[in-house]
């Protein structure tokens, strides 16, 4: 990600960007572990 | 998927402990040991099926009949299970399961028995076959990669913390995928929709849960694809991609270009290609690599509708194509921009329509879906 943004941005911006960007997904990683409705399962499709 | 976890930190702990000259032989028996653990009757077939690969493959060159030979054998057994699954399923008996991952590495093993036939493939040493196909990142559920970038890699990897990030940021995302976008915003947040507007609005109700299903689909498998590949990167390999944003597409072709690539590239090197030489007839050969696709999935009339729907929408929009030098041609870029964003919207629909063929059981409740939605 922080390529992907690097290519398009000055490096100050891309590292607040991409820092915001995993912090986001660790957020989302963690929920995931106190909410069961958001659990990693296996979904019979 | 702890224990997958598990087996994961103990793959890539001691694969990079251990001398450099012990690493491929790790990597081939800690991937027989979660079979073995996992899935006995897989790593039975599967050693089977590399003994066989590796016997067959070992002249060079290679003579055709061999070549079909083991990849009949091979076929013959793939089918084997998938018809026992559909028989079950035909009796209501829902207990056998396909043996881990067959249908994956028996399309990695055709590959690379036809590859060492056409002789774009020199014999290789039993370990690197192996390596090859006792992969844990890609046994369970893909991507089918194929034999050249993996010896590529198999030959240069090194240490590279660079890769090693890479990877870790595609697990992140894979897990992120399936657990929060699709079991929690789309499983559930759609759901309760779904349930809202069952009452007052039933087409719009079954419509939504026809999108639903398709959404799940891609965010299910593509977060596996990206666990798998970010599996292969912790290992030093680059694993081949198996979505390209599909549901962006402006046709069914493009499609088919960017959703699991590694099987509809499989088909394409080895079933279209091939038809096309014999027959030399695009259409027929559209529709026999969709067949494939659908019948790879499950040997059923549900999967064979579906490949059949996908087929004939491709040598739909082939035919298309021989008729667009005579419509007029769009100058306006505004007007450009409204036709791809009705392509896309129409493509996404043609695919999840598809899908409601192979996700209700019979083909009258997918009938009584199209109603629901068309007849409210």
């Amino acid at each position: 990600m922080y390529a992907f943004l690097r290519k398009r941005l000055p490096a100050g911006p891309a590292t607040v960007l991409v820092g915001i960007w995993y912090a986001l997904l660790i957020v989302l990683v963690l929920w995931s572990v106190v909410e069961p409705q958001a659990e990693f399962r296996y979904v019979k499709l | 998927m702890l224990s997958f976890v598990g087996w994961m930190v103990l793959t890539v702990s001691g694969y990079w402990l251990l001398p450099e000259r012990l690493r491929d032989a790790w990597l081939s028996g800690v991937s027989f040991a979660f079979l073995l653990t996992h899935a006995p009757l897989s790593a039975v077939i599967l050693l089977g099926f590399a003994l066989a690969t590796y016997y067959f493959t070992r002249p060079d060159p290679m003579s055709g009949k061999r070549a079909l030979a083991i990849c009949a054998a091979i076929v013959f057994v793939l089918i084997y299970y998938k018809l026992q699954i559909s028989i079950e399923f035909a009796d209501a008996l829902t207990t056998v399961a396909i043996p881990l991952g067959l249908s994956y590495y028996s399309f990695r093993c055709v590959h690379y028995v036809i590859e060492r036939y056409k002789g774009t493939l020199a014999p290789h040493p039993a370990g690197d076959l192996w390596s090859y196909l006792f992969f844990l990142p890609t046994l369970l559920a893909g991507p089918i990669h194929r034999f050249g970038p993996f010896h590529r890699d198999m030959k240069r990897r090194g240490w590279n913390p660079g890769l090693l990030a890479e990877g870790l940021e595609r697990i992140l995302y894979g897990y992120v995928k399936i657990a929060f976008l699709s079991n929690y915003v789309v499983s559930q947040g759609l759901n309760r929709l779904v349930t809202d507007l069952n009452a007052d609005h039933p087409a719009a109700s079954v419509y939504l849960s026809v999108v639903k299903g398709g959404l799940n689909g891609y965010l299910q498998f593509s977060g596996y694809s990206d666990i798998a590949i970010g599996f292969g990167l912790l290992l030093g390999y680059r694993i081949m991609e198996n979505f390209n944003w599909p549901f962006l597409r402006r046709n069914i072709a493009e499609f088919w270009g960017s959703w699991h690539i590694s099987l509809s590239s499989w088909c394409r090197d080895y079933v279209y290609m091939v038809v096309i030489a014999l027959a030399r007839r695009p259409a027929l050969a559209a529709v026999a690599s969709m067949l494939v696709i659908g019948l790879w999935h499950e040997l059923s009339y549900r999967y064979l509708l579906w490949g059949l729907y996908n087929g004939i929408g491709i040598v739909a929009w082939q035919q298309f194509q021989r008729l667009k030098p005579l419509l007029p041609r769009v100058e306006s870029p505004a007007v450009a921009r409204v036709l791809h964003g009705a392509s896309v919207v129409l493509t996404f629909h043609f695919v999840i329509f598809g899908f409601v063929l192979v996700h209700e059981p019979t083909l009258g409740q997918a009938l009584a879906v199209y109603r629901s939605i068309f007849e409210g």
